[in-house]
């Protein structure tokens, strides 16, 4: 009995995985690819996160990825023909530094920025203090600035790449959709999924933290754990906020929408794999979010909600083939709506192309960790 | 105290003492208390605190429901407009 | 060992659960966002404005004995107006917040008796000022002695319209026309309702009377189709509808006026049910997402109760009887909850429960909102006011595959915004079902808050208080 079969199984529809099969589409080599989520829409961490993006990175291949990633979102509303808009904003990204290493932290890193066309610039407090005046000035020593950072809307990307992908033949977009089981024979993969199983040639896990639990059956296995966040957003309110704003001291993200809502993600050390908002979270984040911008006190939360991204050893993404031929993986390590666009091509040259060239790519596969050797992004260790 | 004047968009409004300020403004005539962030004018519709319809800007304090407010004496109210929170000169 | 109960909400359900907790020597906080006790039903004016009062005198005397009955007790309850119960998790914790500054309670168990909201069908201009709900007009009445409009149209479906046409007749308001979705007789056909329900029967009987001496056109099968106006409302057109909720062309009337009140039933405060976890079921004609929940109002939450209309809407009788009787069940130790001694003392209110109830079940299909009312939503009319979503884009996000509420949700906004989608998402789910076939409807996900509070008020938070 032959089972219902695809040339390429993406697990996920999140930011990596709907990017890369929009890419993989896009090759018109004539793939049958099924993208399956055991959500609905937007219901994992890309649905969740903060939807900043920023060059401001301290490593080539971080700034690299997310340049290009920027200049799809620049041109994304074309591309993936949704004149609905994706609320891309560049207003900005405001790093905060709360010591004086950070301060120098952020120092060190411009002159790798400035090599790669990156138009960022030191701020002092004043500085700072001019460009955003509800922030507090406890602590507060300077900031890193980039114009050309923003935001743009998860939703909208995740709902333009969905649109994208249905309208191609040779996608399909399959929600509620759970992978039972995982297995390989005779050069394929069997797969049982809620609603019946199907063959694919090629497996692309874009799960996150839940890619070890797939990999686990057939003995591969890479190095990713879950990341839980929480967040916070408030009523609607003229601007407060114009940049993206992030303290490194605080964990704290900062995102006035264009609707004028605040986002507020804070970064809470803690285990477990659970959305739901914790009980002592408010508690908890509401006097680092006063003690960041000071006239937060005054203004309505209207919601808070959690989600959990991920991370690896050296909190960069893991790009590629696993030990198992034709298994791959993208895992973001918690930056993965901001590079989706230049994952999803990556992974469109790799799965669809056999294209092993792309030099960040040789950096980031899953087998680096056997090396014992950890990629260093001094903005991430840092923090 | 039981009669006693605010303002409303500049304009004088009679209460008593106990009153809403929506309750107030509607005994005056006054519907519309809001323009919303689509132009679109918003009055009280559930009285009673849950469809947050009737905010108003009280004495420079944007977003405030007016149909839960006790209004007083002398207090400045406005028709916010979008979300100019309408602060006070 | 005294247990520490919290009840959220002082209306009939609520007082009855506290008065009944007290009374049986719980200690017992009782939570409501009122500055004063009643709820909805038997809301209070403020002492300055006086006490004129435009209800009936059944209803004004079980106003008066259910709040004499509370003041008996009163020196035994901490009794906490203008509370914000903004969240409850499921580990039993009670987040609450007065003004500027807040709380986490931990009681031994939770009574909701969190009531209703009024249930909109959004139609053609009703975002136009001088729409209001039929129960948001009776509020300024009742509790502000203002005519919340100089002419009125007052519409809908279930006593609710009759009631508020009455009061502000006798308040010396102009009542233009009383359009009801259903005729009256429907509910007069069932005697054996009749005789159980006869006290509230005879109360509506005087209402009506009141509305036909003052010769208010009544239109029995008609709505309100289209609110006319753009900075106050100036008219309303009115058309016939057939049984199953459809316009019925060519019978439309227009009336000029300056107030629509309308009502199509209600939706039951649940969230702070569903943040906790609780299992939840869906009956459109009891106010929709209801708290699964026993006899005893016992949800699937260990310690966490309902009690009276937000366990499914059935009016404020059964609320308070029920509230006497959860009351008595959340202050007994849990093994004795049903015991005998337990449902001997509570014989009367058990009974009068069942009597009341009888009654509702009979009169529910006055409630019940045919399926094709739902077509008065247009694809140009406002559904969600707050982040102004028209039926349009949801039906846009629905054609696109968006086949839940929070996938809709996360296209549109619909239930983003200030006021948490307690006015629209009870018409999302029927417009989604009506439009989509998505059905049963699941909730859109509750989150805390309920009501929003500030940072300020988070900070300003006192510890948890284990009592």
């Amino acid at each position: 009995m032959s089972l219902p079969a695809v040339d390429v199984l993406i697990v996920g529809a999140g930011a990596y995985g709907l990017s890369s099969a929009w890419w993989m589409a896009k090759r018109q080599s004539g793939a049958r690819i099924l993208v399956v989520d055991e959500g609905e829409f937007a219901s994992g961490a890309s649905g969740r996160n903060g939807a900043g993006f920023r060059m401001q990175w301290g490593l080539e291949l971080n700034i690299r990825l997310c340049q290009e990633s920027l200049r799809f979102f620049e041109t994304a509303v074309d591309q993936l023909d949704y004149p609905q808009g994706l609320e891309l904003k560049q207003d900005g990204y405001l790093v905060l530094a709360h010591s004086d290493k950070a301060f120098a932290t952020l120092d060190s890193v411009l002159p790798t920025q400035h090599r790669l066309g990156v138009p960022s610039e030191l701020l002092d407090a004043d500085e700072c203090v001019r460009m955003v005046p509800g922030l507090g000035r406890n602590r507060l020593v300077g900031g890193s600035f980039c114009g050309k950072d923003g935001s743009i809307s998860p939703f909208r990307l995740l709902d333009a790449l969905l649109r994208a992908c249905r309208r191609d033949p040779n996608v399909e977009v399959r929600y509620r959709t759970r992978v039972e089981r995982l297995e390989k024979s005779n050069g394929s993969f069997q797969v049982s999924l809620t609603g019946g199983p199907v063959e694919a040639k090629r497996v692309l896990l874009c799960t996150d933290w839940a890619v070890p639990q797939l990999l686990a059956p057939l003995g591969a296995e890479v190095p990713v754990v879950s990341l839980p966040k929480e967040a916070i957003v408030t009523v609607p309110r003229a601007q407060m906020v114009k940049p993206i704003l992030v303290s490194l001291e605080h964990h704290i993200s900062v995102n006035q929408v264009d609707r004028g809502s605040i986002v507020f993600v804070v970064a809470r050390p803690r285990e477990g794999t659970s959305i739901e908002s914790t009980p002592d979270f408010l508690a908890y984040a509401a006097p680092k979010i006063t003690d960041l911008l000071p006239p937060m006190a005054d203004v309505p939360i209207l919601r808070t909600w959690g989600g959990v991204s991920s991370v690896t050893p050296d909190m960069q993404p893991i790009l590629g083939e696993t030990e198992v031929e034709g298994l791959y993986v993208a895992v973001s390590s918690f930056r993965g709506l901001m590079t989706s666009p230049a994952v999803g091509r990556m992974m469109a040259d790799l799965v669809i192309d056999n294209d092993t060239n792309d030099p960040i790519l040789a950096q980031l596969g899953p087998r680096r960790f056997k090396t014992g050797e950890l990629i260093v992004e001094p903005l991430l260790n840092q923090a | 105290m039981s009669g006693f004047q605010f303002f409303f968009e500049g304009k004088t409004i009679a209460a008593r003492e106990g009153q809403s300020v929506a309750a107030a403004l509607i005994a005056a005539g006054e519907r519309c208390l809001r323009v919303d962030e689509a132009g679109l004018p918003k009055g009280a519709v559930c009285g009673i605190g849950v469809c947050w319809e009737c905010r108003c800007s009280i004495d420079g304090s944007a977003d405030i429901r007016a149909c839960m407010t006790l209004a007083r004496p002398g207090m400045n109210v406005r028709r916010q407009q979008g979300l100019d929170p309408c602060s006070d000169q | 060992m005294q247990r520490s109960i919290v009840v959220v909400g002082a209306g009939p359900a609520g007082l009855a659960a506290a008065t009944e907790a007290a009374t049986r020597g719980a200690h017992v906080t009782l939570l409501d966002e009122a500055a004063r006790p009643g709820g909805q039903i038997y809301r209070q004016a403020h002492s300055a404005l006086g006490d004129s009062e435009y209800a009936e005198a059944g209803e004004r005397a079980r106003k008066h004995d259910i709040l004499a009955r509370f003041q008996s007790v009163a020196s035994r309850v901490d009794y906490r107006p203008d509370a914000n119960v903004y969240a409850l998790f499921g580990n039993g914790e009670l987040h609450v917040a007065y003004g500027a500054g807040s709380e986490v309670l931990r009681p031994d168990a939770i009574v909701l008796a969190t009531g209703v909201r009024e249930m909109a069908i959004p139609f053609p201009g009703w975002t136009t000022p001088g729409v209001m709900f039929a129960g948001g007009a009776q509020a300024v009445l009742k509790s502000q002695r203002v005519l919340p409009g100089k002419r009125a149209v007052i519409a809908g479906c279930g006593p609710l319209p009759i009631v508020v046409a009455a009061q502000l007749l006798r308040a010396g308001g102009d009542v233009a026309a009383l359009a009801s979705l259903r005729p009256l007789r429907e509910m007069l056909g069932n005697p054996r309702a009749l005789w159980q329900g006869r006290q509230i029967v005879y109360e509506g009987l005087r209402y009506l009377r009141t509305i036909r001496r003052a010769g208010v056109a009544q239109l029995s099968a008609h709505v309100p189709i289209r609110a006319i106006g753009t900075e106050r409302l100036e008219a309303v057109v009115l058309a016939r509808v057939d049984a199953g909720g459809h316009v019925v062309p060519g019978a439309e009337r227009e009336i000029a006026c300056d107030l629509l009140a309308v009502n199509y039933g209600f939706a039951a405060n649940s969230e702070l049910a569903a943040m906790a976890g609780a299992e939840l079921r869906f009956d459109a004609d009891r106010g929709g997402w209801l708290p699964a929940s026993d006899e005893f109002g016992r949800t699937s939450i260990s310690g966490l109760f309902v009690a009276g209309d937000v366990a499914a809407v059935r009016g404020a009788l059964v609320a308070e009887a029920e509230g006497q009787i959860v009351g008595a069940a959340a202050a007994v130790p849990p093994k004795s909850i049903g015991d005998a001694t337990m449902t001997a003392a509570l014989r009367t209110a058990l009974g009068r429960r069942q009597r009341h109830q009888a009654f509702q079940t009979a009169v529910r299909t006055t409630l019940r909102v045919p399926r094709g009312l739902w077509n008065l939503t247009t694809d140009d009319t406002v559904v969600c006011r707050c982040e102004n979503v028209k039926l349009r884009d949801i039906r846009s996000a629905l054609d696109a595959g968006h086949s839940s509420l929070n996938a809709v949700k996360r296209n549109v906004r619909s239930g983003m915004g200030w006021c948490g989608g307690r006015t629209c998402l009870r018409a999302v789910a029927a417009l989604s079902e009506l439009h989509a076939g998505i059905a049963p409807p699941v909730i859109m996900t509750p989150r805390p808050m309920v009501r929003p509070i500030t940072f300020g008020a988070v900070v300003a938070q006192k510890k948890a208080v284990d009592a």
